[in-house]
């Protein structure tokens, strides 16, 4: 089954490899440079320094470094770029790109990272992919988590029946995260559950994400908001 | 030489946002980037020319203005009123909230618009042909 298929009509998610290391490699100095201009003592010379760096932040001033970080020139083109075979046979070349790749920290000790969800409930095309790439490698239970799709509807149509969406149904599931080194993503459809879990490892976890689609197929309600017209 | 929010029609591109809520947008974002607003600039309902801020630029000065979105510069207007609105403000910066995007000059304004009519061109979705994401999800299962 291929990559397209397997999303649509298979599991909903897939493990890929890199197609361009050193467009990955430029990306993570691009984010260890500018990381170190946002934090501004010139102590983070890699992504080492900065996951120890992380571990002397609370849950605001992690996520205020968050806020900063999205800003971060061409992150969501660069992960894009590294994973470009990929991103070509889902989608071709002309695409909506995420404006920016959102960051994604998960720090022991701290609350969830993300909750479970599904991205289809956000407004998010139908059409749309996720791709999810950590920044170094997990070796741990801090990665993301991602259920099969038809596992996935059907836990969120347990909890429609009640009203909301994370309710029992989804808290008693056993979620396992990704073990993954860096080099791998994660692409799946928006019905994929996903989230990740606050884990007993000593380091913390970072993973960076864009949303992207064919333009030949319709948007839903996140417009020029969230998506950029791209060619890649 | 001024900071100036400019509010405009609710209506525009894929959204409805009343001028209190662009106002509460726009704001928020300029606290968040350390802005200071020196005035609020509202363009009429029904105008989609920035006649009222290409006015206040050419008698008072603009140094930056902020406004929701792309979709609220005039990207369908006829190519005439489009280049007289770009030499009016081409000095002026613009800041949209939503896309959180800034920038300056003729290249940017004329990119600016080639996205919105891109974006305006594309076909979206119609929410109203939907009940959840069930039906979502049925969608992506026929392509």
């Amino acid at each position: 089954m291929d990559i397209k298929e397997e999303l649509i009509y298979g599991k909903g998610w897939v493990l890929v490899d890199v197609d361009k290391p050193e467009s990955l490699d430029r990306l993570c100095q691009s984010f260890i440079h500018e990381a170190n201009k946002i934090v501004g003592n010139d102590s983070i010379l890699n992504i080492n320094d900065f996951i120890d760096y992380l571990l002397t932040l609370n849950d605001s001033e992690a996520n205020t470094l968050k806020l900063k970080l999205i800003f971060i020139k061409d992150l969501a083109l660069n992960l894009q770029k590294s994973f470009i075979e990929s991103t070509i046979k889902l989608t071709g070349h002309e695409i909506f790109l995420q404006r920016r790749s959102h960051v994604m920290f998960n720090i022991p000790g701290h609350t969830q990272p993300s909750m479970q969800h599904i991205d289809g409930m956000s407004g998010i095309s139908p059409y749309a992919y996720i791709i999810w790439a950590p920044l170094h490698d997990i070796t741990d239970d801090s990665g993301i988590y991602a259920l099969d799709q038809h596992s996935s509807m059907k836990i969120m149509n347990e909890e429609k029946q009640n009203g909301y969406v994370m309710g029992n149904a989804v808290h008693d599931y056993q979620f396992e995260p990704l073990q993954m080194p860096y080099g791998k993503a994660i692409i799946f459809n928006p019905f994929v559950l996903h989230g990740s879990i606050p884990h007993k490892g000593g380091l913390p976890r970072i993973g960076i994400t864009n949303r992207f689609q064919s333009r030949l197929y319709p948007l839903f309600l996140r417009d020029s908001d969230f998506f950029t017209p791209c060619n890649i | 030489m001024t900071t100036a929010i400019v509010t405009t029609d609710p209506n525009f591109g894929p959204w409805n946002i009343p001028a209190r809520g662009q106002n509460m947008i726009t704001n928020y974002h300029a606290k968040s980037e350390g802005i200071v607003v020196n005035t609020v600039i509202p363009e009429p309902v029904f105008s989609n020319l920035m006649s009222t801020t290409r006015w206040v630029n050419n008698n008072r000065g603009l140094k930056k203005i902020i406004l929701c979105s792309i979709y609220q510069i005039p990207w369908n207007a006829a190519a005439n009123e489009v280049e007289a609105f770009i030499n009016d403000l081409e000095d002026v910066e613009f800041i949209f909230s939503i896309e959180g995007i800034r920038g300056h000059g003729r290249d940017f304004l004329l990119k600016i618009i080639e996205e919105v009519k891109l974006f305006s061109a594309h076909k979206n979705l119609d929410y109203n042909d939907y009940e959840s994401y069930d039906d979502l999800y049925e969608l992506m299962k026929k392509q």
